[in-house]
């Protein structure tokens, strides 16, 4: 996470800027990739109020387009708060309201913690990986709703 | 006890969390006594402080701006996250452990209890005017040889 401040009025003077300081961070990037029935979000920094609607928006849209088999891959994600595992969870939910599933990929052992604490832990699977995603094309077996071979719902449920 | 510190102001948006996680996790880490795992857990507990602060701020509509003072002294180190706006809810101030994970069927509910969990104290009391949520953790002596 780098940020950057455009000072504007603020000149290092120790009281506010009179003019509205511009703050500009890039907390959150996701990059898609597809294999196999599996959609794959692979998000990349920190996941909070401030850039979850990034990853929720990129979740719901890929539902709405027929992705209904999602996994975020969580290898690059520095921190997640309660927001983040809320837009997890939303996503999850969503996933199964139509058919599908998400899972949780390759969690760094902080980021395995934090589902610990919460009890996500049971929800979410912790110990996946992108490996064993790729090697195991059938992992949408254990969902038996969610044939690959079903068509997808367009619709997202709420 | 001495103790420093700082104190850091930011407006009420989502866009300063990752800024307020920064500036006290910094600052926790000037103590020797805080190994980084307890670091981690004190920036995850004031992210959700924080969070909580915004919300409410936005909850009615205030453009007051949220105070973050962090202190470090004696054994351990405090962190109050002070808003202008509503209140928690009751049952939100309960001291109750994290809910069962099937009861996770929402998008929310997971801040106050993740701050207990985190931190070795949590005390949240209102204000005239808003929250203070106090978060501490303890620091472990360090051997000076």
């Amino acid at each position: 996470m780098v940020p950057r401040y455009d000072r504007g009025g603020c000149g290092g003077s120790a009281s506010y800027p009179k003019t509205r300081t511009k703050l500009e961070v890039v907390l959150l990037t996701v990059r898609m990739e597809e294999y196999e029935h599996w959609t794959v979000l692979h998000a990349a920094g920190e996941i909070d109020m401030s850039s979850g609607p990034v990853l929720r928006n990129e979740l719901i849209g890929q539902i709405n387009e027929g992705r209904i088999h999602l996994a975020v891959s969580l290898a690059a994600v520095e921190f997640i708060d309660s927001t983040g595992l809320g837009v997890l969870l939303g996503g999850l939910r969503r996933a199964r309201g139509n058919g599908g599933e998400l899972r949780v990929l390759d969690l760094p052992d902080r980021i395995c913690e934090v589902f610990a604490l919460t009890g996500m832990d049971a929800i979410f699977s912790t110990s996946d990986t992108l490996d064993a995603l790729c090697t195991d094309i059938d992992l949408t077996v254990d969902h038996p709703e969610a044939s690959p071979q079903s068509s997808p719902a367009r619709g997202v449920q709420p | 006890m001495t103790s420093r510190g700082i104190t850091l102001e930011i407006p009420a948006r989502p866009e300063y969390l990752s800024l307020v996680r920064a500036v006290v996790s910094a600052a926790a880490s000037l103590d020797p006594g805080l190994a980084d795992q307890r670091v981690d857990d004190l920036r995850l507990a004031v992210s959700e402080a924080t969070t909580n602060a915004i919300e409410a701020h936005a909850d009615m509509g205030s453009d007051e701006r949220i105070s973050i003072r962090c202190a470090l002294g004696g054994d351990r180190i405090e962190v109050e996250v002070r808003d202008r706006g509503v209140g928690y809810e009751g049952e939100a101030l309960d001291d109750g452990t994290l809910a069962e994970p099937g009861q996770h069927s929402y998008e929310g509910g997971f801040g106050i209890p993740l701050m207990r969990v985190l931190a070795d104290e949590v005390k949240i009391r209102p204000l005239d005017l808003g929250t203070a949520v106090q978060l501490v953790v303890y620091t472990s002596p360090v051997d000076k040889g």
